[in-house]
């Protein structure tokens, strides 16, 4: 073997063991057991996934990714910088307005965004009700929060129950059936919000100055009949209303109940025709009992102060709250009221092979509730002054039920068809009831 | 002891001791052989003895909660060290997985994302592909929008251990395996709340060597929107490693629509792949100059058009 061959197998073993050494040091005998192990794991993924666990091909990503940072990093904000435009529909139907036609408009750029507008043509006043707005929101990092802003001005027709009004069910339910048992009014004006929200929980302060006046009773037909379930819209009072409103809602720590409160004020020092305080705190939350059971309490207390204007009044009755009334039975200057779930959270569509469409997970239910309003004329049955701020024990009314939850999880995960019977407990003329409701089980928490 | 088994057997310990110097010497290379020709011989060494008391360890095994803690400051520490990452992101879309002729690709796109602290960030499109593009589309639309945010905390990864978030589940150590100088935890975790069914639950791979998470797999008792999706059959987080950090490398979940929808089918899977990791190589600031402003989410749209690159 001559000298130069033995050098150059020399040379040759040498760089075998300098690369054996550092791939040694990459991969340490410590970790390499760690990392086969997680191999081992990834190609378990690998067989389960099939081709969509496949890598990338790469060919040409090379050239693309130096095309694309010759572009500059401009030309994506470039993109995004182009006008938005989105519209859709915008209808409604209640006996007071009838039939409100009409659509809605969003536009915006990165720098102009969350601009809208609605417009609607009503059949039953021959009017037409809009709505410009505008919102945006900014990260508050000091806060790890984001604070949003709304303006928004127009003519509008809400309902007279401020706690409880779900304008696309409730117009369904009016025009298909006529069970639309909500008071309607004007109202025009515009408002103003500032929101600081975090994961926790939010605060609101908001402003309003709208002109409040009363709807007539325009339209008796709905789509399959004539007359709906209450053939008269109530008189709203009339004025100008300045209202500030300031609201919170908060998790309560190491818990899984939530509280919200709000409070609104009118006085005629803010310029306003109407002189009251409305405050309504709401508490409720989940507790799980095992593996299977969720009970879940939840409560309201609401109190009206100064005047009692119409549509200012706590209402009781339906499937809001008290399911043996009905709809807005009872009106009064306070209302309490609690309710308590036992809800079975396992599909039942699975455990008893029932052949539910599209096998929407069904679950059992137990409720028992109990109300009260006070503060009340007994003449005319509306709202009416007082000074008390609980109600007597003989006014409370009480019921037990039970029903199944057909869970949609649209809105939000928690969100079911609820289909129960409710048993009044007492003797004060109340029957048994059955209710439809589309609802989370903590109905009585505004959503957030 | 047969004389077979000990040849050794009847000799004196000096000379026992003689003969295997002598073996051990001269002999062992030429006895190999031999001993294999014979076949196998036992020895049984009698005459040397020693005893190592048994020594009492005591030490507090550590607790499932000290392991949440520390994984929570793992998965802070590893945050807290990246500077700025780059790597090649992969979505894709696959539909039809359980159908007769197998899974189609329905939507791919390869995206070059580049990122630094405090929050900037910057894309680059590699290559968008769709197989059904809706006709008259220029390739500028918003079919299908992935975002990136310029934060490296990888929520999908550790929002179980998130000090904010960690209330919300219930933990159990379910293995531990000594690897080399790992201890790898695998811990399961599910909703404290029977009511929140369809909150995910699953099991988590932990490194206690620094306490990162490995690997996550996800399943839900119950679909979160039944109306829409009928089951989420398998989803997977896994993490690789890129120099001294364990980074998000893949997400593959697969999903089963409550109703089929024509040119799609019922079964499909969506995965995310990030690979070609870079970690802390002083990505220089002109690459991000005049993206988008600070808090401004990065964009990154799958729209339509073939292949291209």
């Amino acid at each position: 073997v001559s000298p130069r061959v033995l050098l150059s197998a020399l040379a040759a073993a040498a760089a075998l063991l300098v690369a054996a050494a550092s791939a040694r040091a990459e991969d340490a005998p410590g970790d390499s057991l760690l990392n086969a192990y997680v191999h081992g794991m990834r190609d378990s993924t690998d067989k389960w996934f099939g081709s969509t666990a496949a890598p990338v091909d790469t060919a040409g990503l090379d050239s693309a990714l130096a095309a694309g940072l010759l572009r500059g990093p401009h030309w994506h904000a470039r993109q995004r910088r182009k006008l938005r435009f989105d519209w859709g529909p915008a209808l409604g139907f209640n006996r007071a307005d009838g039939a409100q036609l009409g659509a809605g408009v969003s536009l915006g750029t990165p720098w102009l965004s969350g601009l809208s507008g609605k417009l609607q043509y009503t059949t039953g006043t021959h009017d037409f009700l809009g709505e410009g707005a505008w919102a945006g929101s900014w990260r508050v990092d000091a806060l790890r929060a984001r604070l949003g802003l709304r303006l928004a001005a127009g003519r509008y027709t809400t309902a007279f129950d401020r706690d409880y009004y779900e304008p696309i069910l409730t117009s369904l339910n009016a025009f298909f059936v006529g069970e639309d048992r909500h008071q309607y009014l004007r109202r025009d004006g515009f408002s103003t919000s500032l929101r600081l929200s975090r994961e926790t929980g939010f605060a609101l302060v908001s402003w309003r100055d709208q002109l409040e006046s009363s709807l007539p009773y325009t339209t008796d037909w709905y789509l399959f009949g004539h007359g709906p379930e209450l053939p008269f819209n109530d008189t709203a009072a009339f004025g100008r209303v300045s209202e500030l409103t300031f609201g919170g809602d908060v998790n309560v720590p190491h818990t899984r109940f939530r509280v919200n409160a709000m409070y609104w004020t009118s006085d005629p020092s803010l310029g306003s025709d109407m002189l009251y305080r409305r405050t309504r705190v709401t508490a409720g939350g989940d507790v799980s009992i095992g593996r299977h059971l969720s009970l879940l309490p939840q409560a309201t207390y609401g109190l009206l102060r100064g005047e009692t204007p119409p549509q200012e009044a706590f209402t009781l009755g339906g499937v809001a709250n008290l399911r043996t009334l009905k709809r807005n039975a009872l009106n009064g200057a306070g209302r309490a009221f609690g309710r308590l779930d036992l809800i079975l959270v396992d599909d039942l569509t699975r455990a008893l092979h029932l052949p539910v469409p599209a096998k929407l997970p069904l679950q059992f239910g137990t409720f028992a509730g109990s109300g009260a309003v006070w503060g009340r004329d007994p003449v005319t049955g509306d709202a009416a002054p007082t000074t008390r701020t609980l109600p007597h024990a003989d006014e409370f009314l009480s019921e037990v039920g039970a029903g199944i939850l057909l869970r949609l999880g649209v809105p939000s995960p928690l969100t079911s068809f609820r289909f129960e019977v409710a048993f009044p407990i007492g003797p004060d003329g109340r029957s048994p009831s059955y209710a439809v409701a589309l609802q989370e089980p903590l109905n009585l928490l505004p959503a957030r | 002891v047969s004389r077979w088994e000990h040849p050794f057997g009847r000799l004196s310990p000096r000379a026992h001791l003689l003969a295997l110097t002598f073996a051990l010497v001269l002999g062992l290379p030429a006895a190999a052989p031999a001993a294999a020709d014979q076949g196998p011989t036992l020895a049984k060494e009698d005459t040397m003895r020693t005893d190592v008391s048994t020594v009492l360890v005591k030490a507090p095994r550590v607790t499932l909660e000290e392991i949440l803690d520390r994984v929570a400051r793992g998965e802070a520490r590893r945050d807290s060290l990246m500077r700025d990452q780059s790597f090649t992101a992969t979505l894709r879309v696959m539909r039809d997985t359980e159908g007769k002729k197998g899974p189609v690709l329905f939507v791919e796109s390869v995206n070059k994302v580049y990122k630094k602290k405090p929050d900037m960030l910057r894309t680059v499109e590699l290559r968008r592909y769709e197989e059904k593009p809706d006709k008259g589309d220029k390739g500028d639309d918003d079919d299908f929008d992935v975002d990136f945010s310029p934060n490296m905390g990888e929520e999908i990864v550790n929002f179980a251990f998130r000090p904010a978030n960690r209330k919300n589940f219930r933990f159990t150590i379910e293995d531990r395996k000594l690897l080399g100088d790992h201890l790898l935890y695998t811990l399961a975790f599910e909703p404290r709340s029977v009511l929140n069914v369809f909150e995910p639950s699953g099991r988590v791979w932990v490194d206690t060597k620094d306490f990162v998470i490995l690997r996550q797999e996800i399943d839900f008792r119950q679909s979160p929107v039944p109306l829409v999706l009928k089951d989420i059959k398998h989803l997977v987080v896994e993490r690789e490693r890129a120099g001294d950090f364990w980074v998000l490398s893949r997400v593959m979940v697969r999903m089963e629509l409550s109703v089929p929808i024509p040119r799609f089918g019922r079964s499909f899977d969506f995965a995310m792949a990030l690979s070609d990791y870079t970690v802390n190589t002083d990505l220089p600031d002109s690459l991000f100059a005049g993206t988008d402003k600070r808090g401004r989410r990065g964009h990154v749209r799958v729209g339509s058009g073939h292949k291209h690159s």
